[in-house]
C-alpha cells in the first residue's frame, strides 16, 4: 500500500511538472502573439472601433487557454484525476464491452443475411442459367434488399428522399424483370439454332441436304416462328410480359414524381397540373354539350 | 437406296452465285433508293367537310353521279390510320367504291395528345360519331346512312348501330372483333392478364410506339427478320420498293390511343367480353346487339392472327336482323385491303351488296355547306325515319 501510494505520488508529480511546462510554453506563445498583434494593429489605418479584430480574438483565446492549462496542471487536479482512474475503469470496461457486443450483433445479422443469399446458390450458376435465375434474383431483391429502400426517412427532406428511394427501387425491379423478359424472348433463337443443327444432321444422315443455302434460311425461319408461337402462347411468357409492363409503368410513375418535384422549383406547370386542367376542360365540354342538347 | 451426294463444289458454286447476285442487286438497289420514289399514300382526292377537336371528316365524291341513295360512312380503328383504305392506285378500297358510284365519308381520328386522355368510348361513339352522322344526314337530307367499320372502328360501328339503329340503313363490319373470349389470337391471350389500369395511370394515353412494338412481337420471326430479308432480296425492283415503303409508312404511323378509351376497351371487351353478351355500357347506356335489325355484312380473314375468325363470326348470330351475311376471305388482317387477290372480292362485294339494298336517291343539289373548324354542333331535327330501315 505504501509502495502504491509512493508510486502514485511520483506519477502525479511527473504529470504536474509536465503540465506546468506545457502551460508555460502556451503562456510564452500567447504573450509573443499579443505583442505581434499590437505591433501590426498600430501600423494599420485606424478603424474607429467598427472593424473586426481577429488577431485580438486569437490573443484572448490563448490567454484563456493558458489559464485553463494552469488549472489543470495544479497538483490537486492531477491527484484527483489519478484517484478517479481506478473507479472509472469499470465504467470504461462496461462501455467498451457494450460497444463490442453491439458490433458483434450487427455482424451476426449481416452474416445471416449473407447466408440467405447463398441459399440456392446452384440456381445462380451461369452455366445452367434459366428463367429461375432471374426469378430468384428478383425474389432476393424483393425480400432482402428492397427493405432498405423502404426505411422511413427523417427530416425536412424526407419526402424527397423517399421519392428518390422509390424511384431507385422501381428501377431495380424493372431491371430484373426486363432481364428476365429479354432472356425469355431470346430463348427461341437459341433453340431454333439448335433445332436447325439437329435437323441438318438428320438430313445429312438421310442424304437430303440441298445446295441452295436459302433453303436452310427458310427452314430456320420456320423453326424460329414455331418456337416463338409456342413461347407466346405459354403462361410463363404472358405473366412475364404483364410483369414487365407493370414494372415499367411503376418505374415511369416513380421517375415522373421525382422529376415533378424538381420541376416544381421552375416557373412552369408540370404534367399533373396539366392533366388536372385537361380533365376540367373535358368535363366542362361534356357539360356544355349536354346543355346544348337539352336546349335543342 | 443410295444416298444422294451433296457436293461441296455445288454448295460453293451456289454461294458464289448468290454473292454475284447480291452484288448486282445491291448496285441496282442503291440506284433505286437514291432516285425519287413514289411512296405517297392516300392520293385519292378528298375534302375535309367537318371537324370537331382533332377529328376530321373526309368526303370522297365519285367521278360520275352517285349511284346510291345513301352515302357510306367509313369508320377506321383508333389504332393505325385510315390511309390503309387508300394505300395506292390499284390497291385502294376507296377508289374501287368510288368507281362503283358510292359516295364516301371517312372519319380521320387524328393524332390524340395528352389532352385527349380522358376521352372514353362513349365520347367517340355517342360524341364524335353521332355528331358526324347527324351532319351527313342533314347534309343529304336523309334519315339514315350506310355505315362501315374496320377492326376497332367496326366495334365502334356495332356499338353505334345498336344505340342508334334508326340512323343506320345498313352495317358492314370488316375484321371486327366482337367476341373476345377466344384463345386463338395472341392479343386475346395477352390482354387477359394485362394490368391496364397501371399502364394507363402511368402513361395517360396508350402509346402508338408501344402498340407497334406489341404487334411486332406477335410474330418477330416474320415481321422483324423475314420481312426485311424479303426486302433485301427484292430491292432491285422499283415497284416492290415503292410498295414496301408505302406499307412501312402506314404500319409505323401509329397515333396514341386515348387512355380511357383503351382502358375500357381492354377491360370491358378483352377481359370481360361484355359486348357480345349485351352487357356493355357506354356512359350508362346499354349496348344491346339485338337492336341491330338492319342488314349486316361481316367480313373477316381466315388467317387473321390479330382478330381471328372466332372473334368475328359470332356477330351475325347475335343480331336480330334477318338479312346478314358472313364473308370469310383467305387472307390475313391487312391483306383483306391490300392483297391484289382480295381487291377483286372485297370492295366489289361491298358495292354490290349496298346496291341491292339501296333505297331513295340523294338530292345532290341541296347539300348544306361544310362544317369545318367548328367545335359546336347543333342537333338537327331529323325527318321521320324510313320505315324500311326501322324494321
Amino acid at each position: 500500500m505504501d509502495e502504491q501510494q509512493t508510486e502514485q505520488n511520483g506519477t502525479a508529480s511527473m504529470m504536474s511538472a509536465w503540465m506546468k511546462s506545457v502551460t508555460d510554453s502556451w503562456n510564452t506563445m500567447g504573450q509573443m502573439w499579443l505583442v505581434a498583434s499590437k505591433t501590426m494593429t498600430e501600423s494599420d489605418t485606424p478603424t474607429n472601433g467598427n472593424g473586426s479584430d481577429p488577431l485580438g480574438l486569437m490573443g484572448s483565446f490563448l490567454k484563456s487557454w493558458s489559464g485553463f492549462a494552469s488549472t489543470l496542471s495544479a497538483p490537486d487536479s492531477i491527484q484527483s484525476g489519478m484517484n478517479g482512474v481506478g473507479s472509472n475503469l469499470e465504467s470504461i470496461l462496461q462501455l467498451t464491452q457494450t460497444r463490442v457486443e453491439n458490433y458483434l450483433d450487427l455482424q451476426r445479422a449481416w452474416m445471416e443475411k449473407l447466408g440467405k443469399t447463398q441459399d440456392g446458390a446452384k440456381s445462380y450458376n451461369m452455366k445452367n442459367m434459366n428463367q429461375d435465375f432471374f426469378k430468384n434474383w428478383h425474389d432476393l431483391y424483393e425480400t432482402e434488399i428492397k427493405q432498405y429502400l423502404n426505411i422511413p426517412q427523417l427530416g425536412l427532406m424526407r419526402f424527397h428522399q423517399e421519392r428518390g428511394n422509390q424511384a431507385i427501387d422501381k428501377f431495380n425491379s424493372l431491371q430484373s424483370v426486363l432481364a428476365e423478359f429479354t432472356f425469355l424472348v431470346c430463348q427461341p433463337i437459341e433453340k431454333s439454332i439448335k433445332n436447325l443443327q439437329d435437323r441438318l444432321a438428320g438430313m445429312a444422315d438421310e442424304g437430303t441436304l440441298v445446295e441452295d443455302t436459302r433453303e436452310y434460311y427458310r427452314l430456320w425461319i420456320k423453326i424460329l416462328e414455331d418456337q416463338y408461337m409456342q413461347l407466346f402462347a405459354s403462361n410463363d411468357y404472358t405473366e412475364t410480359l404483364s410483369k414487365t409492363l407493370v414494372c415499367l409503368a411503376e418505374f415511369t410513375s416513380a421517375k415522373d414524381e421525382v422529376l415533378e418535384a424538381i420541376l416544381s422549383n421552375l416557373p412552369i406547370p408540370n404534367q399533373k397540373e396539366m392533366d388536372e386542367l385537361y380533365r376540367e376542360l373535358y368535363l366542362l365540354k361534356k357539360k356544355v354539350k349536354k346543355l346544348e342538347q337539352a336546349k335543342n | 437406296m443410295e444416298q444422294a451426294q451433296l457436293s461441296i463444289d455445288g454448295i460453293l458454286k451456289s454461294m458464289a452465285q448468290h454473292a454475284v447476285n447480291a452484288h448486282e442487286l445491291t448496285k441496282k438497289a442503291s440506284d433505286i433508293l437514291l432516285e425519287p420514289l413514289n411512296t405517297a399514300i392516300s392520293e385519292t382526292p378528298y375534302e375535309i367537310v367537318y371537324q370537331e377537336d382533332r377529328v376530321k371528316l373526309k368526303h370522297y365524291k365519285p367521278s360520275g353521279p352517285a349511284r346510291l341513295g345513301k352515302p357510306l360512312l367509313m369508320v377506321y380503328a383508333l389504332i393505325n390510320r385510315e390511309t390503309m383504305l387508300d394505300l395506292q392506285p390499284g390497291r385502294s378500297v376507296v377508289q374501287t367504291l368510288l368507281d362503283n358510284g358510292i359516295e364516301i365519308y371517312m372519319i380521320d381520328w387524328g393524332y390524340p395528345t395528352r389532352k385527349d386522355r380522358f376521352l372514353t368510348i362513349d365520347d367517340h361513339v355517342n360524341g364524335y360519331m353521332d355528331n358526324i352522322v347527324d351532319f351527313i344526314l342533314e347534309r343529304h337530307e336523309i334519315p339514315d346512312l350506310n355505315l362501315m367499320g374496320i377492326c376497332m372502328g367496326g366495334t365502334f360501328s356495332v356499338m353505334y348501330a345498336a344505340l342508334h339503329p334508326e340512323k343506320v340503313h345498313s352495317l358492314i363490319t370488316t375484321v371486327t372483333p366482337t367476341n373476345f373470349d377466344t384463345k386463338q389470337g395472341l392479343l386475346h391471350v395477352w390482354m387477359k392478364k394485362m394490368d391496364i389500369d397501371r399502364i394507363i395511370d402511368a402513361y395517360g394515353n396508350m402509346s402508338g410506339d408501344a402498340l407497334n412494338a406489341i404487334f411486332l412481337l406477335l410474330n418477330p420471326a416474320r415481321l422483324m427478320i423475314d420481312k426485311y430479308v424479303g426486302f433485301a432480296e427484292n430491292m432491285d425492283k422499283k415497284e416492290f420498293v415503292e410498295n414496301f415503303i408505302r406499307m412501312e409508312k402506314w404500319i409505323f404511323d401509329s397515333p396514341d390511343v386515348p387512355g380511357e378509351t383503351f382502358r375500357q376497351f381492354v377491360k370491358d371487351c378483352y377481359q370481360k367480353n361484355l359486348l357480345i353478351k349485351n352487357e356493355m355500357e357506354l356512359d350508362g347506356k346499354r349496348v344491346d346487339l339485338r337492336n341491330l335489325t338492319m342488314p349486316v355484312l361481316n367480313f373477316y380473314g381466315k388467317y387473321d392472327h390479330l382478330v381471328p375468325p372466332e372473334s368475328c363470326e359470332v356477330l351475325t348470330s347475335a343480331v336480330t336482323s334477318d338479312d346478314t351475311e358472313d364473308v370469310c376471305l383467305e387472307t390475313g388482317h391487312i391483306g383483306i385491303y391490300v392483297s391484289s387477290r382480295c381487291q377483286q372480292k372485297f370492295a366489289p362485294k361491298i358495292a354490290e351488296w349496298l346496291k341491292e339494298r339501296d333505297t331513295n336517291r340523294t338530292k345532290a343539289t341541296d347539300l348544306i355547306p361544310n362544317k369545318v373548324k367548328t367545335t359546336q354542333t347543333a342537333k338537327r331535327k331529323r325527318p321521320a325515319a324510313n320505315s324500311q330501315a326501322a324494321s
